[in-house]
């Protein structure tokens, strides 16, 4: 009897309980507040008579976040023999075993309505070269010395998107190619820092001007565009000068969509003058020229997602040509300067980064890159670098990665192997 | 005595599975219907899987007639659940992973997640351009209530099932690579558990 009983208690729980909560909809009925309600911006006003209703993105407000690192190098057999213990650590590749904080990025991001929006994004680092003020003690603490650093601004911008098939933004931005510039931050790269077919910048890394950008789906295919019109390259000039005279233009074409996987495609240009000028050393006297070219620069991107499998790839070219007021003499990179006016050039690299996720977010990976310029073959060489990312948490990432080297036409060992260890985190 | 007591356990199991099988498959549906509202001057009556999935990462940003599209998450629930999963194609994990990366790339922020169904609907219903999902129970009429794929809620072939243990089977991919889930293929025992502890399942 009993047992009946509880079998027709848990057959009801399991059965015939639901059937008694299935609800269909309420009958329609006229909303309050549907006819005329605000679009996004107007949204906050509308909830504000309830107080505990959440707001929507889309609400004028202003967020905080960033990202941060810390990472540990340790050359484990160097490239350049003889090379100060100074210089390497200040290209990245400190001779012994060294902890730094590599990037601490802080984004202020304002949605000013629905279709205006604002961000900025500063890294604080220690640059220049963490000189620690010895003169200057720490007014905070007597007799304490203190290192100071500086702030580079990343990105600064204001946009308003029209539709989206055309937003306007205006400020400084992330030149839009590729995958790794834009990508940008440690905790969503894969690797542990730049390729170097993206940190020498064959294209400028960032520009100050204007940009239009937009996608629109083309059946499953979303196809999208970026325009740019800047100062052009930044180099070592003032960010907020155009000392050319001449805008530098750049776009991007993408188109993205799930063909055997999620696979992407993009091609970016870039053309622009840069100009650097020095001031003469008699007052009065016009500044002089110390560097001109004309440079074009094009790059091709291939992101692909199959399942566990991820490929990314970038080849990036650049050519340059110097002005006859502008051309610069040769300095090797090792060596004496030779007296001889430096050659145009060109040169190219590429990476390719293929990955594997496997259970509890463990990538291994292997980066694979190449580098090359025509008048310098010092400069022409790879790397291969396997490596693991462990995205512990969402915002939490742990890297490993052994970088082999080699420069064949370097001087000395021509090979070296870098130990890199990065834990990223976004906040 | 061990017989007696795995014979207590598994009898009424038996026939609660038997109870969950025997009801029309409609029915189940609609019990389990994920329902995607707007606000009722959406000129929209009807939705596609991957116009939503767009729209709530933030890859599109509008609708048809031009007005700006505001997505509203609800939190972490049955509902959400389905939704990631048949929607965005993703893990609950992933989609946090997505949006840290977006984040950082400078791309815009999560839609706002509201606490419960009965906010979302507030929230949809005077918000022109809003969208949310909410079992399709809670819908009131002050929402209109979208078509997925041409299906309306509770009918057969509606893609949106709030059942949970679909979610456990998502194959491991990138946050956007997800696949392979496709609409509800939960097992009949999935469904009975999901009706014993969505209190349970709610937190998870």
């Amino acid at each position: 009897m009993s047992r009946r009983l509880v079998a027709a208690v848990l057959f009801t729980a399991l059965g015939a309980v639901p059937l008694a909560t299935r609800g269909q909809a309420a009958p329609q009925r006229p909303g309050p507040g549907a006819p005329g309600a605000p679009e996004g911006a107007s949204a906050a006003a509308a909830q504000g008579e309830e107080l505990g209703t959440p707001s929507t993105s889309s609400e004028p407000g202003f967020r905080l976040y960033g990202f941060a690192d810390v990472s540990y190098r340790n050359s484990l057999a160097l490239l350049v023999e003889g090379a100060s213990e100074t210089t390497m650590a200040l290209f990245g590749v400190p001779e012994k075993g060294s902890f730094a904080v590599g990037n601490l990025n802080l984004y202020l991001d304002g949605q000013l309505s629905a279709r205006a929006r604002s961000l900025a994004e500063v890294r604080f680092t220690y640059l220049p070269a963490g000189t620690q003020a010895t003169t200057s003690p720490d007014y905070a603490h007597t007799l304490a010395t203190t290192s100071w650093g500086g702030i580079v601004i990343e990105r600064a911008w204001v946009e308003y998107a029209f539709s989206d098939l055309v937003t306007l933004r205006a400020g400084q931005f992330l030149t839009p190619f590729g995958i790794w510039n834009v990508d940008h931050g440690s905790p969503t790269v894969i690797g542990v820092q730049k390729p170097e077919v993206v940190s020498q910048e064959l294209l400028p890394e960032r520009q100050i001007g204007l940009e239009a950008y937009g996608s629109k789906y083309l059946g499953s295919a979303r196809v999208g565009y970026h325009a740019t019109v800047s100062n052009g390259r930044i180099g070592d000039n003032p960010p907020f000068a155009n000392f050319s005279g001449r805008p530098g233009l750049g776009g991007r074409l993408f188109v993205e969509g799930d063909w055997l996987g999620e696979l992407r495609l993009g091609v970016s240009g870039y053309t622009g003058r840069y100009t650097e000028l020095v001031a003469s050393d008699f007052p009065g006297l016009s500044d002089e020229v110390a560097l001109e070219y004309d440079e074009r620069g094009a790059a091709a991107d291939l992101r692909w997602e199959w399942r566990s499998v991820l490929l990314l790839s970038e080849a990036v070219y650049q050519s340059v040509k110097y002005t006859d007021g502008g051309r610069p003499a040769d300095v090797p990179f090792l060596g004496p300067p030779s007296g001889a006016a430096a050659a145009d050039f060109w040169r190219t690299g590429l990476y390719v980064l293929a990955g594997y996720r496997l259970p509890y977010h463990v990538t291994p990976y292997l980066l694979l890159q190449l580098m090359y310029k025509s008048t310098d073959a010092t400069s022409n060489g790879g790397s291969i670098c396997p490596g693991v990312n462990l995205r512990a948490l969402p915002n939490l990432v742990l890297k490993l990665q052994y970088d082999v080297v080699r420069y064949p036409d370097l001087p000395g060992s021509r090979t070296a192997q870098i130990l890199r260890g990065q834990v990223a985190w976004a906040f | 005595m061990k017989r007696d007591v795995a014979r207590w356990i598994r009898i009424p199991s038996l026939l609660g599975l038997l109870g969950a099988l025997s009801l029309p498959a409609p029915v189940r549906a609609a019990d389990q219907a994920v329902a995607i509202v707007v606000d009722r001057d959406n000129p929209q009556s009807d939705i596609g899987l991957e116009d939503l999935r767009s729209l709530f990462l933030g890859k599109r940003r509008e609708w048809p007639d031009g007005t700006r599209a505001v997505p509203i998450d609800l939190e972490f629930s049955v509902a959400r659940d389905a939704f990631c999963a048949t929607v965005l194609r993703m893990r609950k994990g992933d989609v946090q992973r997505y949006w840290v990366d977006q984040r950082i790339r400078g791309a815009g922020s999560a839609p706002r997640v509201a606490p419960s169904a009965a906010s979302v609907i507030r929230l949809v219903a005077r918000v022109r351009g809003a969208v949310g999902y909410v079992p399709l129970a809670q819908v009131d009429g002050s929402v209109k209530i979208l078509t997925v794929g041409g299906v309306a809620p509770g009918k057969p072939g509606y893609p949106l099932l709030g059942q949970l243990d679909l979610v456990e089977h998502v194959p491991l991919q990138f946050h956007t690579g997800g696949r392979g889930l496709g609409r509800a293929a939960a097992s009949e025992a999935a469904l009975a558990a999901s009706a014993i502890a969505p209190a349970a399942r709610d937190r998870t």
